[in-house]
C-alpha cells in the first residue's frame, strides 16, 4: 500500500515538477467553452484552437462544460492546478456578472487574465413594424402608457438584459416598462417578430436575424455599418450605462507562472493575428479585439467595478 | 401493525417527509422579487403540494391493496454492485475514464456470473480501451486522463 | 422555391455530396445509438470538419447526422429500454417490451419504417409549405407554447401503467426535479442550499439514463439467474410487411401530422411531439388497449412523429432565422461561419441552396433504411453476448455519455444516484415513464405560464379568452382527460345493461 502511493507519488511529482517551464507545453492544452456545444462561444473556441494550436506549437483541444449561465465551468476551473493547460472562454457575463448576482465560489481575484480576443458592442432594437424611430419616440410612448411596453431578453443578468436596463434605465423608463426573459436569444428574436415583445438588445450579427430596426448602439463611436444609428451617449445615456460591449478572453486559475503566462499570450496575439482567424472572424460577425495579458487584467478589473452599477439598475443586487 | 412498516409505506414516506421539508423550506428563504415577476419557489411550491397530496393518497390505496414489492434475490451483490457503480461514475473525473473502468469492469463481470480470469482481464482492458482510443484518438473527443499520465 | 429544384439537386448529385450524406447518417446513427451521445454532441463533433467544405456540404453533413441520431436514439431506446436522446423515449415504452419478447428485430423494423415514413413526408412539406408554416410559428406565443405544453403533459395518463395516482405522482416527481437550480425567470438559484453545483439542476439526461439504463442493470444484478439476454434471437430488422401494416396506416398519418405541426412550432421540440403522437395513439388506435405492452403502434407512434419534427424544425430555422432547437442553432451558426446571413430573407436570396438542403433532407431520410439495416446486421452479434458482457457494456458507455453531455462531473453523480432511486420506485410499482415526461416538459411549462401571467398581469382566464388558439388547445385538452373516463363509464353501463 505504502510503495503504491510512494510510487504514484514519486511519478506524478516527476511528471509535475519535471515538467520544466521552457518545454511548456508539454502536452495537450484544454480550451474550455462555458456553454454547450454549437453555440456562439463554442464556435468562436474551435475556430481559435487550431490557430492558438500552431503558435503554441502543441495541441489544443476544445471541451464544452455548460450550466447555470456559465458558472458550472467557471466554478470547476478556479479550482483547478495553475499551470497553464487549462483556460476557459470566458464573457463579460461569466467573468464580471454572474459572480456579483449569484453565490458562486469564484471572484475578481480567482483569475490570471491570459488574452481578450473579441468584443462587440450591442444595440437596442425594435421591430420594424413598430412606429419607434428614436429613443425619444420610446420615452413618449412609455410616459403616454406607462406599464403597456414589454422588453425581452434571453435571461435574468444575461448580456442581452443588461443592454435593455442600460437603455431604460438611462432613460429613466424602466420602472414603466415589463422585462419578460425568454430562455436565450432565438426564442426572444422569434417574440419581437411576433409581437409579444417590443424591444431586444444583443450584437450585430443578431439582430440582421429579422427585419430589425436598432435604435442606439451602445459604443464610444457610430458603426461603420449603421452611419445613421446613434451612439448610446447620443441618445442621452449618461456613463458609465453608455458603453456596453459583449467582450471574451482566456482565463487561467489564479497564480500561473509569468513565463507561462508570457507563452500563452504571445500564442494567443499570433493566432487572434492570424490570416486564418481573421477570416473566420470576418464570417461569423465577431469583432476581434486582442488584450494582452496586462492589459487584459486591468480592464477586466475595471469591468468588474463598472458593471455593478449596471447590476444595481437591473435589481440583481 | 406490520403493513405500517413495509417498503411501500416507508417509501412514500420518505417522499412525503422530503417533499413536506422542500415546501418548508421555501418559506423561510427570501428572494429578491422584481415588479409584476412572480416569487421563484411560486411555481415549484404548487408541485411540491402536489406532490404530497398524491403521496398520501398512494399510501392510502397501498394500504388497502397490501401487495408487496418482489423479493430481491441477492440483497448482498446488489449493494456491491450499486455502491460499485457509484464509485465508477464518481472516479472517470478524477482518475480517468481508463483507471476507473478497468476495476469496474472486473467487478461487474464477477457479480453476473462471469469467473473466467482471462475473460474477465481481456474485457477490462479491451472494451475501456477501445473506447478510449474510440473517443481520444479517432473522434478526437477526449475522455477524462488520469493523474498519472495524459495518455489515457 | 420548387423552381429551384433542378439546380439543387445538381448540387446533391455529385460523389462528394452523396458521400458526405452516407458518412454522416452513419456516424450519426451509430453515435445516436450510443445513450447520452445523442444529436447535439453528435453536431457538435462533426462541427469543425465542415469548417474547410463548401456551404451545401457542410449543412448536409450536419443534417444528415443529426437525422440519423434521431433515428439511432430508437435502436438503444428498444435495445437496452435507455433512450439514446429525450425525444426517443416515448420509444421505450413499447419498444423494449417487444425486444424482450425476443422481436427486438419487428420492433426496430417498425421503428425504421415509421422515421423513414415521418422523415420523408416531413421534407416533402418542408419544400412546398414552408414559409406558410413558419407564419403559423409566429401565432405561437407563451401563452399558446402553455397550452401545448399542458396537452403534452396528458400523456402522463397514456402511459400510466397499473396505477394513474402513481403515474400523477411520478410525473410530478418530474416536474419538481427539472424546477431545482436557476429559476428561468429572475435566474435565482432555488432548492440549492448553498451548493453551486446545483445551480444548473439535474442534467434531464443523467437522471433520463440513470433510471432507465443504470436501474435496468441493477435489477439484473439483484436476479440470480443469469440469463442469456433476451437480445439471443436478434438477427437484424424485419420490416413489416405491407399486410402487417393493416388499421395502423391511419396512426402513422396522425403521427406523422402531428410530428410535422410541433416541429415547427419553436421552443417545445421532438419530445413534446412524441409525447402528444403517443398519446393521441393510445386515445385512438384500434390496438390502444395493447399500448405499453409492446405494441408497434406505440412505437410507430413515437418513432414517425419525432422524425417528422426533424424537418418541421428546420422551417422557423429556414424562414424565420429563428433556431427551433439546439441543433437548428449549430446549423444557423454554420451558415453564417460560411458568410450566409440567415434570417428572414434567407429563402429569398438563397433559394437554391435551401432547395438543396430540403432535397438532401430527403435523400438522408431514403438513406436510413439501406444503412440502418446494414449497421443492425453488422451490430447483431454484439448484441447476442452473455447478459454480463452486455450490462457491463452499457454502464461503461452510460459513463462516458453521461461525461460528453456536458462534462460536468456532477452530472455523473446524479446519474448514479437516479439510478438508485429509480431502482426503488420500480420496486413500488411507480412507473417510470411519467417522471421523464414531467423532466421534459416541467421547465417550458414553469416557463411559459409565468411568461404568461406577466403578460396578462396575473390574470389567468385571460390566457383562454384573449388567445383563441390557446383555448382551442385547452379544450382539446380537457377533452383528453375526460375521454378515458367517458369510455370507462360507458363501457361499464353497456356491461351492467348486458347482464
Amino acid at each position: 500500500m505504502n510503495y503504491v502511493s510512494v510510487t504514484t507519488g514519486v511519478i506524478s511529482l516527476i511528471l509535475s515538477a519535471g515538467a520544466a517551464v521552457a518545454e511548456f507545453p508539454e502536452r495537450p492544452i484544454n480550451l474550455i467553452a462555458p456553454f454547450n456545444a454549437g453555440g456562439g462561444t463554442d464556435l468562436l473556441l474551435r475556430g481559435l484552437a487550431p490557430h492558438f494550436a500552431e503558435a503554441i506549437g502543441g495541441d489544443v483541444f476544445v471541451s464544452n462544460m455548460a450550466g447555470g449561465s456559465g458558472t458550472v465551468a467557471a466554478s470547476a476551473l478556479q479550482g483547478q492546478r495553475a499551470d497553464g493547460y487549462q483556460l476557459g472562454y470566458f464573457s463579460i457575463t461569466v467573468s464580471t456578472i454572474q459572480p456579483q448576482i449569484r453565490d458562486v465560489p469564484y471572484g475578481v481575484d480567482s483569475w490570471t487574465p491570459i488574452c481578450s480576443v473579441a468584443a462587440s458592442p450591442t444595440l437596442l432594437f425594435t421591430s420594424a413594424d413598430l412606429p419607434y424611430m428614436s429613443a425619444e419616440d420610446v420615452v413618449a410612448a412609455v410616459k403616454a402608457n406607462p406599464g403597456a411596453l414589454v422588453y425581452g431578453s434571453s435571461g435574468a443578468g444575461a448580456m442581452t438584459h443588461l443592454t435593455t436596463v442600460a437603455a431604460f434605465a438611462g432613460l429613466d423608463i424602466i420602472d414603466d416598462m415589463v422585462h419578460l426573459p425568454f430562455q436565450g436569444s432565438g426564442p426572444a428574436v422569434q417574440a419581437l417578430t411576433a409581437g409579444t415583445i417590443q424591444f431586444f438588445g444583443d450584437t450585430e450579427i443578431l439582430m440582421q436575424r429579422g427585419d430589425f430596426r436598432p435604435l442606439m448602439v451602445f459604443n464610444n463611436e457610430r458603426l461603420e455599418t449603421y452611419p445613421d444609428v446613434p451612439t448610446a451617449a447620443e441618445a442621452g445615456i449618461e456613463a458609465p450605462l453608455n458603453e456596453l460591449y459583449l467582450w471574451g478572453g482566456l482565463f487561467a486559475p489564479a497564480g500561473v507562472e509569468p513565463e507561462v503566462v508570457a507563452k500563452l499570450e504571445s500564442a494567443c496575439e499570433e493566432a487572434v493575428s492570424s490570416d486564418g482567424f481573421n477570416e473566420f472572424a470576418a464570417n461569423s460577425g465577431t469583432v476581434i479585439n486582442y488584450r494582452g495579458a496586462s492589459e487584459f487584467d486591468a480592464f477586466f478589473r475595471a469591468q468588474y467595478e463598472a458593471n455593478s452599477v449596471l447590476i444595481e439598475a437591473a435589481g440583481l443586487n | 401493525m406490520q403493513i405500517i412498516y413495509s417498503e411501500r409505506i416507508l417509501v412514500l414516506l420518505a417522499v412525503l417527509i422530503a417533499a413536506g421539508g422542500l415546501f418548508a423550506s421555501t418559506l423561510g428563504a427570501e428572494y429578491r422579487l422584481l415588479g409584476t415577476v412572480q416569487s421563484p419557489v411560486f411555481f415549484p411550491r404548487i408541485i411540491l403540494g402536489l406532490i404530497m397530496g398524491l403521496s398520501v393518497i398512494v399510501m392510502v390505496q397501498d394500504l388497502m391493496a397490501q401487495d408487496i414489492p418482489p423479493a430481491v434475490e441477492k440483497w448482498g451483490t446488489l449493494v456491491v454492485f450499486v455502491i460499485a457503480s457509484l464509485v465508477f461514475a464518481n472516479a472517470i473525473t478524477r482518475l480517468g475514464f481508463m483507471v476507473s473502468a478497468v476495476p469496474f469492469s472486473a467487478l461487474a463481470l464477477w457479480i453476473f456470473n462471469i469467473r473466467s480470469p482471462l475473460i474477465i482481464a481481456a474485457y477490462a482492458v479491451a472494451v475501456p480501451g477501445s473506447i478510449v482510443v474510440l473517443f481520444n484518438h479517432i473522434l478526437k473527443l477526449p475522455l477524462p486522463t488520469s493523474p498519472f499520465t495524459y495518455f489515457f | 422555391m420548387i423552381s429551384a429544384i433542378p439546380d439543387a439537386l445538381a448540387l446533391l448529385l455529385t460523389t462528394e455530396a452523396l458521400l458526405t450524406l452516407v458518412l454522416g447518417t452513419v456516424l450519426g446513427i451509430i453515435l445516436g445509438a450510443m445513450p447520452g451521445i445523442g444529436s447535439t454532441v453528435a453536431v457538435a463533433m462533426v462541427l469543425p470538419f465542415t469548417l474547410s467544405m463548401g456551404q451545401a456540404p457542410a449543412i448536409l453533413l450536419l443534417l444528415a447526422v443529426y437525422a440519423g441520431s434521431v433515428y439511432g436514439g430508437s435502436i438503444s431506446a428498444i435495445l437496452i429500454n435507455t433512450p439514446g436522446t429525450p425525444q426517443s423515449a416515448a420509444t421505450c415504452f413499447d419498444g423494449y417490451p417487444m425486444a424482450q419478447r425476443g422481436e427486438a428485430g419487428q420492433a426496430m423494423g417498425w421503428a425504421t419504417v415509421a422515421s423513414v415514413v415521418g422523415g420523408l413526408v416531413s421534407a416533402v412539406v418542408l419544400l412546398i409549405a414552408a414559409p406558410q408554416l413558419a407564419a403559423l410559428a409566429l401565432n405561437f406565443g407563451p401563452i399558446e407554447t402553455f397550452a401545448l405544453v399542458l396537452l403534452g403533459l396528458t400523456c402522463i395518463v397514456s402511459v400510466s401503467t397499473g396505477s394513474l395516482v402513481k403515474g400523477l405522482l411520478a410525473g410530478a416527481i418530474g416536474i419538481f426535479l427539472a424546477s431545482v437550480g436557476g429559476d428561468p425567470v429572475t435566474g435565482q438559484p432555488r432548492f440549492t442550499f448553498g451548493n453551486w453545483q446545483l445551480i444548473s439542476g439535474f442534467n434531464l439526461l443523467a437522471v433520463v439514463i440513470g433510471i432507465f439504463a443504470l436501474s435496468e442493470v441493477f435489477v439484473r444484478a439483484s436476479k440470480k439467474a443469469d440469463e442469456i439476454s433476451e437480445l439471443a434471437q436478434f438477427r437484424g430488422i424485419v420490416i413489416p410487411r405491407w399486410r402487417d401494416w393493416t388499421g395502423r396506416k391511419k396512426n402513422l398519418a396522425k403521427s406523422v401530422l402531428i410530428g410535422n405541426v410541433i416541429g415547427v412550432l419553436p421552443g417545445t421540440g421532438a419530445a413534446t411531439a412524441a409525447f402528444i403522437s403517443y398519446a393521441e395513439g393510445k386515445r385512438s388506435s384500434p390496438n390502444r388497449d395493447a399500448f405499453g405492452t409492446g405494441e408497434p403502434d406505440g412505437i410507430v407512434s413515437s418513432e414517425a412523429a419525432n422524425n417528422a419534427v426533424t424537418g418541421g424544425a428546420l422551417v422557423p430555422t429556414m424562414a424565420l432565422g429563428i433556431p427551433g432547437d439546439a441543433i437548428t442553432a449549430v446549423m444557423l451558426a454554420t451558415l453564417t461561419l460560411h458568410g450566409i446571413t440567415p434570417g428572414f430573407r434567407l429563402m429569398e436570396d438563397n433559394p437554391t441552396l435551401i432547395a438543396a438542403i430540403f432535397a438532401g433532407f430527403f435523400i438522408i431520410n431514403l438513406l436510413l433504411l439501406p444503412l440502418g439495416m446494414g449497421l443492425a446486421r453488422v451490430a447483431a452479434p454484439i448484441l447476442r453476448m452473455r447478459e454480463g458482457f452486455m450490462m457491463t457494456g452499457v454502464v461503461l458507455l452510460c459513463g462516458v455519455g453521461i461525461y460528453f453531455v456536458r462534462g460536468n462531473p456532477f452530472d455523473l453523480l446524479v446519474m448514479g444516484f437516479a439510478g438508485v432511486f429509480g431502482f426503488i420506485l420500480r420496486r413500488q410499482g411507480v412507473p417510470m415513464a411519467p417522471l421523464v415526461i414531467g423532466m421534459v416538459l416541467g421547465p417550458t411549462l414553469e416557463l411559459t405560464l409565468r411568461q404568461g401571467l406577466i403578460l396578462t398581469r396575473g390574470d389567468m382566464t385571460s390566457f383562454a379568452t384573449d388567445h383563441p388558439i390557446a383555448g382551442v388547445l385547452f379544450v382539446i385538452t380537457a377533452l383528453a382527460l375526460a375521454f378515458p373516463i367517458v369510455r370507462g363509464t360507458l363501457a361499464r353501463r353497456r356491461l351492467s345493461k348486458t347482464t
